[in-house]
């Protein structure tokens, strides 16, 4: 008998959802990448400073649940989330990485620093 | 009576399968992958096994461990894809045994993810090889130790591949078609 006869026989009800999946993941490759670098970086950084996930959640106003997705690495985070995160354990996730132009500050996760200067904020056609 | 395994025919046309073994959510090959991108289970895995990665990859830091392993995860899977459709699995599985001189029946094989620039991969596939570029795997697995007897989650990788082989032979698996294929067209 031939193996793929045998295999046919017992062959499983349901069908396999591996290559979608895989195709997703390859699809996304580099934000699921990013999202797995950014969970380690929270967990790290969580057990740095003893935060239990539940308190996490309670700082960004969501659940724990959401917290455990999260932590995962394969949500695709918003901006929003990523600053919450930050602000909420006290470190620099990709703030760093934001390069600023040349002549502005540097450090953008100081609120007070502006990268435009007050000039520069101004409505076009003011301050002429 | 259940059967102790069911298959799943991963490519649909019969090239790859996995094993989907009785009371398991899913498919092994799903499983595996879905296992080398959980963070929390990896970071239990190298908790358990910090001594073979730091002796034989000289890595002490859990978190590059990690990232690597979802790193390589996600190319080993896109070499998978790129070699169904290229119809290429035999170039992606080699046999289990490095030595091994002849061809035999229900080879015993293994898939290695690519090196990274820092160190060799240690994301293995162990599979069946039952006619040419056809394959049905039965596990996976992160190897950290020179042989896969040295440790109790490898050894158990062995024992499924002996375990499918044996309940293929058990069903009158010969095939003997493929089998002098494969022997002349060699690898």
């Amino acid at each position: 008998m031939k193996t793929i006869d045998i295999l046919n026989k017992y062959k499983s009800d349901t069908a396999s959802k591996w290559r979608e999946e895989a195709e997703y993941r390859r699809r996304n490759a580099r934000w699921l990448r990013y999202s797995a670098m950014i969970a380690l970086q929270v967990r790290n950084r969580m057990s740095q400073i003893g935060m239990t996930q539940v308190v996490l959640a309670e700082k960004l106003g969501c659940t724990q649940q959401h917290i455990s997705m999260l932590l995962k690495g394969k949500n695709n985070l918003t901006l929003e989330t990523i600053a919450k995160l930050e602000e909420a354990l006290d470190f620099d996730i990709i703030g760093k990485a934001l390069i600023p132009v040349d002549g502005y500050a540097q450090d953008v996760t100081q609120s007070h620093r502006t990268y435009l200067s007050e000039p520069e904020q101004a409505p076009y056609g003011k301050n002429k | 009576m259940l059967a102790v395994m069911t298959f799943e025919d991963i490519t649909g046309d019969g090239c790859l399968w996995a094993v989907r073994y009785a009371g398991d959510p899913d498919n092994i090959l799903a499983m595996t992958f879905e296992k080398w991108n959980d963070q929390d289970w990896l970071k239990d895995f190298f908790v358990a096994n910090s001594c073979d990665l730091s002796s034989y990859f000289k890595i002490t830091n859990l978190n590059q461990a990690i990232y690597d392993t979802i790193s390589d995860a996600q190319e080993l899977e896109c070499v998978i894809l790129d070699s169904i459709s290229s119809d290429k699995l035999d170039s992606l599985f080699k046999p289990l045994e490095n030595l091994r001189a002849s061809e035999v029946l229900l080879g015993k094989e293994k898939a290695k993810g690519a090196r990274n620039f820092r160190h060799d991969s240690w994301l293995r596939l162990y599979a069946i090889r039952f006619q040419r570029n056809s394959y049905l795997v039965t596990g996976g697995a992160i190897k950290l130790t020179h042989t896969m007897q040295e440790r109790e989650h490898t050894l158990e990788e062995l024992r499924k591949l002996e375990k499918v082989r044996n309940f293929l032979l058990s069903e009158g698996a010969c095939d003997m078609d493929g089998f002098y294929d494969l022997i002349q067209n060699k690898r």
